[in-house]
Order: structure tokens, then C-alpha cells, then sequence
């Protein structure tokens, strides 16, 4: 009798363990799958109807240079809108077809998008750096619109934006290049992008206690020979003002909407503040946008994403409008 | 047969196996990119 009761026991808690793990692995791919259901009108069904890719175009010599086009379906208006979206992955990795998500709803919106590769460092490319990158988008816009233009798109204004490394040489290039930009650049929009490179702020790697590792990871980030003895002080100023997006705007930079997570690691969040404040002072119209609860991926604030695509939306309609 | 008893334990396991599977991501993501455990989205 003893006997039966133990073995109905222990078949109990074995369907107990059985529930628990099945439970818990679904719970978990939900975690990961669902999108808040507000989000999921940025995510386009992808048809002829909305307009066609072109990939792989070139604009420079590096093998590197080449970018995708997301031209709309009705090419009869007079001019179009260009919306550049640069990819993440820290400068080391990722891909342009990586945002190919945002690229259909932008042009979906009717914006001619595009999706532009860099040269990025690693192994092959020891000199790639955010400088030498950011120079590479910068000579990547006229041919972008050249490009365009031979496809019967002609362009006549720009937003530039991106996500992480992407949001950095989104912001050189709103702030820093602008002014030389073939196209009147209208509006940015970025999230987690490296705004400065101060040792104190990037805690997170250690960099506001060692002076020499702060002063190798900003030589290869710059692209500069930088010393530790010269650390705060105008030589450093002037080494990385080159990829020092916040050191770039004034009272005509465009308008921003931007978003970062209080507690990111890979973007410390600590260096938000000297663009937050570059912003400010310069009363540059912006949406500054920051994540209580989260990290480098913004992924424990699913209404603060919602709102930063919403404010992204408003701008763009603001700033970009859609004729 | 199963119980009634043992029908409520087996919910409760269910239960928390959603919550914890919910946690674990969040927990894996925050270690890789930093964040909170609690606050924010619900779970």
C-alpha cells in the first residue's frame, strides 16, 4: 500500500518537473518573440506594393562601400525625401540588411531609405576606426543621391539616424557634416550612440581608473595618437572632437530625438550627458528620451519604445513631411 | 485520478515556471546589457 503511494508520489513531481520546464521554455520564447503590440505597425509586410530593393550599390572603393535602396512603388512625384538608417554592432560588426526592418517602414512612409555598410575594424581592416567610418558615410550621401536620382528618385531633403555605432556616425554626421551634406539634413534620430569619450564616464570598462587603456581604446576609436599624460587637457579636446558627436552642435543643428538606457554598459551612460546638455544649452529642439529600467538594448521600458517611435513618427512628419 | 490538491500544486509550479522563464531573459539580457530585474515592463 505504502509502495503504490510513493510511486504515485514521485510520478507527480516527475509531471510537475515536466510542467515546470515546459513552462518555463515557452514563457521564456514568448519573452523573446512578442513584440507590444503598439510596435508591431513598424514591422511592414513587405510587398511590391510598397516599393522595391535595390542592393549592394556602390559608393567607394573599400569593399565595404556599399549601400541598399528601399525606393517606394509610386515613383511619379516630383522629388523624394532620403531617410538613412546606419547600423549597430559596436564599429566591429553588423550589417545594413540588419535594419532592413525600419528601412521598409520608413520607406513605406514614402521615403526613399537606405541602408549604408562601413568599413568596419577588425582583423582585416586594423585601421578602420568611428573617424575613418564616419568619413566613409559622409562620402556615401552624394552617390546615394546620385544613385537615386538615375532610378528616377530625385532627392531633395534628409534625416539621418541610426542605432548604437550607428547612432554615433549618425550624429557626426547631422552635427559635424551637415553643412557640406548635398541634401539639407532635416532631423536625426538615434538610440545608444556613443556621444562622448571622456575616461571618467566609461566606468563600465574600467576606463575612469586606467588612464593607459582609456588612452589605447580612444587612439583606436579616434584613429589619434593619444598618451595617457595628455587625459584632460586641450591636446585630448582636439583628438577626439573628431568623434565627439556633442562637441559638434550649435543653435542650427537639427532637430533630435534620442533615447538611452540608464543602466548600458556598452554605451556608458554616464557620456549621455554632455549631449544632453549640448542640446540644451544650444536649445536645439530635441526629444531626449531615458529608459529607467534599462540597458544598451532599451528592452525593459517597452512604453518608453513606444514613445520614442511615436516622437521618431512626429518628427518625421514635423521636419520630413511626406507630400 | 488526479486530486484537487495536487491540480492546484500543478498550476502553481505553472505559474511560477512563467514568471522565472520571463525573469531568466530579462536576467540574461540585463547581465549582457545592462538593465533591472524589476520595474518597467510587467515581468
Amino acid at each position: 500500500m505504502k509502495k503504490t503511494g510513493n510511486k504515485g508520489r514521485g510520478k507527480f513531481i516527475f509531471l510537475c518537473a515536466v510542467v515546470f520546464a515546459a513552462v518555463f521554455a515557452a514563457s521564456a520564447c514568448l519573452k523573446i518573440i512578442c513584440t507590444p503590440s503598439e510596435l508591431q505597425k513598424y514591422n511592414v509586410e513587405w510587398t511590391p506594393e510598397i516599393g522595391c530593393v535595390k542592393t549592394d550599390l556602390p559608393y567607394g572603393a573599400e569593399p565595404a562601400n556599399k549601400f541598399d535602396l528601399y525606393l517606394p512603388a509610386n515613383n511619379s512625384k516630383k522629388t523624394y525625401r532620403l531617410a538613412v538608417h546606419l547600423h549597430a554592432g559596436g564599429f566591429t560588426t553588423g550589417d545594413k540588411s540588419d535594419d532592413a526592418k525600419i528601412l521598409k517602414w520608413l520607406c513605406s512612409k514614402g521615403y526613399v531609405a537606405a541602408g549604408i555598410n562601413y568599413t568596419l575594424r577588425n582583423e582585416s581592416n586594423p585601421k578602420a576606426n568611428v573617424y575613418s567610418q564616419s568619413v566613409e558615410i559622409k562620402n556615401s550621401i552624394p552617390a546615394i543621391v546620385k544613385q537615386a536620382g538615375k532610378l528616377g528618385y530625385r532627392l531633395d531633403a534628409m534625416a539621418v539616424s541610426g542605432g548604437s555605432a550607428g547612432g554615433t556616425l549618425a550624429m557626426l554626421y547631422a552635427y559635424r557634416d551637415a553643412q557640406e551634406s548635398p541634401l539639407p539634413v532635416k532631423m536625426l534620430f538615434e538610440a545608444v550612440g556613443p556621444p562622448s569619450f571622456y575616461p571618467q564616464d566609461w566606468a563600465p570598462y574600467g576606463l575612469d581608473k586606467d588612464p593607459q587603456a582609456a588612452a589605447s581604446l580612444f587612439s583606436i576609436m579616434s584613429g589619434n595618437d593619444i598618451q595617457p599624460a595628455i587625459l584632460g587637457t586641450q591636446a585630448y579636446e582636439n583628438a577626439i572632437k573628431p568623434i565627439s558627436a556633442f562637441k559638434w552642435i550649435n543653435s542650427s543643428s537639427v532637430p533630435t530625438v534620442c533615447a538611452y538606457g540608464v543602466h548600458d554598459k556598452v554605451c556608458p551612460f554616464a557620456s549621455v550627458r554632455h549631449l544632453v546638455k549640448a542640446l540644451q544649452d544650444n536649445k536645439v529642439q530635441h526629444e531626449y528620451i531615458e529608459f529607467p529600467h534599462s540597458g544598451h538594448g532599451l528592452q525593459n521600458d517597452d512604453k518608453l519604445n513606444i514613445l520614442y517611435m511615436q516622437k521618431v513618427e512626429e518628427y518625421l512628419n514635423r521636419y520630413m513631411p511626406v507630400e | 485520478m488526479i486530486s484537487k490538491k495536487r491540480i492546484y500544486i500543478l498550476f502553481g509550479v505553472a505559474a511560477a515556471a512563467f514568471v522565472l522563464g520571463r525573469l531568466a531573459v530579462r536576467g540574461l539580457l540585463n547581465m549582457l546589457l545592462g538593465g533591472t530585474l524589476f520595474g518597467g515592463n510587467i515581468l
